[in-house]
């Protein structure tokens, strides 16, 4: 159909909603709706397309209507994959999908699977397609029809799988990627040399360079991975500019710790929804609880083993239960849980997209190791770097920071509180 | 293992006052750019990816200069 018979059409179908309007059907004129976005998508108007199929949604939500719901919230995914725009596609179609659950009709979360499969695909994050993948094949046994008829699906999938899994063992970064990373590694290491040797000030101007530098190169690269990891990594000049500025503040440095999570937890949150990273996808789920708890517990051992490294001062001035109490819930949320949503949950999984597993688990523990330089001890930073390959290791098998994250902080639990105290 | 701090230790200096008037030239930085990008093509894919990071900077910046203002003018 060529462009001037789509106008046409188009007029038509206004000139009859203006005539279904005044019968007040609304199931009727949300489908007439759904049917004039599809020829402005047809005529790439793509931002009236989503302004009608947000309309046609509202109508079929007042009418609680599900099926009308997932296919208008389809629609609107669609629109935004046509303009590459996958995050925003995926939010769409995960809310398409769960209104095709409600109804159970199978058939068409295997579509919009596939789709949310594409999306995972073209933003290089194909660990997620993977997943997609597996849903399928478990969706696949709730279908009520004959084994023949399964067949063809379950090939295609399969095929679909196997390919990915190629793809995913022969990741690596090109050239260029390869070479930017090692010069922001390079810079980080430099600023951070800076602030706990030299001048904090010309820390601070380095952090702030770096971070229009992560800008500029998130907006500049063609490759969507790329330019995540980018801004994902621009979460680190902004925790040490935080860090050197907060202790200007008169409080107890356990309370810096608490001011700096709040800030930086902001920061992941918006870099979560910029991104459309589902707290699953970031590994904030619980997994198995007793092999997370005996992750969890080596944390205790891990402490003692830098006690004996680095000889820190106790962080607070009393073995007081309540002082404990609340300095602990400090530690363990804002050095735990926090630093291992951002460099494992975050960094680490955006940077294997980009050069595989073994790779990104080197990348987040570089990463992770040169924002522990201070200590001034060479041992630490060894002790350092293999703890955060462990804890890598651990969130690529398990899928969750639940574990590693309580186990860091019982380890600066008993680092900087229990051990000094009691020695 | 403390990343999101960098000194554990109270050392206030001049130096550190410093770093507060750049942090605050830093945020007025990004949020006149911020401001600028607002007006002008928001929907395009590059100034909208702009945008987000902006954001992403100068919320958490503005928390902290916040919190260190409330702190000056209440001791």
């Amino acid at each position: 159909m060529d462009n001037n018979q789509n106008h046409s059409t188009l007029k038509n179908y206004k000139k009859s909603l203006n005539y279904l309007f005044k019968l007040k059907n609304s199931r009727i004129v949300a489908k007439k709706v759904l049917e004039i976005g599809d020829e402005q998508k047809k005529l790439m108007n793509y931002d009236k397309a989503i302004e009608k199929y947000i309309v046609a949604y509202k109508l079929y939500h007042d009418e609680k209507n599900n099926s009308g719901e997932a296919v208008s919230l389809k629609s609107i995914g669609d629109v935004w994959k046509i303009e590459n725009k996958y995050s925003e596609a995926r939010n769409y179609y995960n809310q398409a999908l769960n209104k095709f659950h409600i109804i159970g009709n199978h058939q068409m979360e295997i579509i919009i699977l596939k789709l949310i499969s594409s999306c995972y695909q073209a933003e290089g994050s194909l660990e997620d397609a993977l997943k997609i993948h597996d849903k399928i094949n478990e969706l696949k046994l709730n279908i009520n029809q004959s084994r023949e008829k399964l067949q063809p699906l379950e090939l295609v999938n399969s095929l679909q799988i196997n390919k990915l899994r190629n793809k995913v063992d022969n990741i690596q970064p090109t050239r260029n990627q390869s070479i930017i990373l090692i010069y922001y590694i390079l810079i980080i290491l430099f600023a951070q040399i800076m602030s706990t040797y030299y001048s904090t000030t010309w820390a601070i101007l380095i952090e702030s360079f770096l971070i229009i530098s992560l800008i500029i190169n998130s907006i500049l690269t063609k490759s969507i991975k790329f330019s995540y990891l980018s801004q994902a990594m621009i979460l680190l000049p902004l925790i040490m500019i935080i860090s050197l500025n907060i202790v200007v503040i008169p409080i107890k440095p356990i309370y810096w710790l608490g001011i700096a999570a709040v800030t930086i937890t902001v920061a992941t949150i918006i870099l979560m929804k910029n991104q459309n990273i589902s707290r699953r996808k970031a590994g904030l789920i619980t997994g198995s609880l007793p092999l997370q708890l005996i992750i969890a517990l080596t944390g205790v051992a891990l402490g003692i083993i830098e006690y004996n490294i680095i000889h820190p001062s106790a962080l607070i001035s009393n073995f007081n239960p309540i002082n404990i109490i609340i300095a602990g819930s400090i530690i363990i949320i804002s050095t735990g849980l926090l630093e291992e949503l951002i460099f494992r949950g975050i960094i680490q999984k955006l940077a294997e997209n980009i050069m595989g597993n073994f790779l990104g688990i080197i990348f987040a523990s570089i990463l992770f190791t040169i924002l522990n330089i201070s200590w001034n001890s060479p041992l630490n930073i060894i002790f350092i770097f293999l703890v955060s390959l462990y804890y890598g290791y651990v969130f690529q098998k398990k899928h969750s920071i639940l574990g590693i994250g309580i186990s860091q902080g019982l380890c600066n639990l008993t680092l900087f509180i229990l051990l000094p105290l009691l020695l | 293992m403390i990343s999101i701090i960098n000194s554990l230790t109270p050392n206030i200096t001049t130096n550190q006052m410093i770093n507060n008037i750049i942090t605050v030239v830093f945020l007025l930085l990004i949020f006149s750019l911020r401001y600028i990008i607002g007006g002008i093509a928001a929907k395009k894919h590059h100034t909208r990816i702009l945008a987000q990071n902006l954001n992403m900077v100068s919320i958490p910046l503005l928390i902290v200069i916040t919190t260190i203002l409330i702190y000056k003018i209440s001791l």
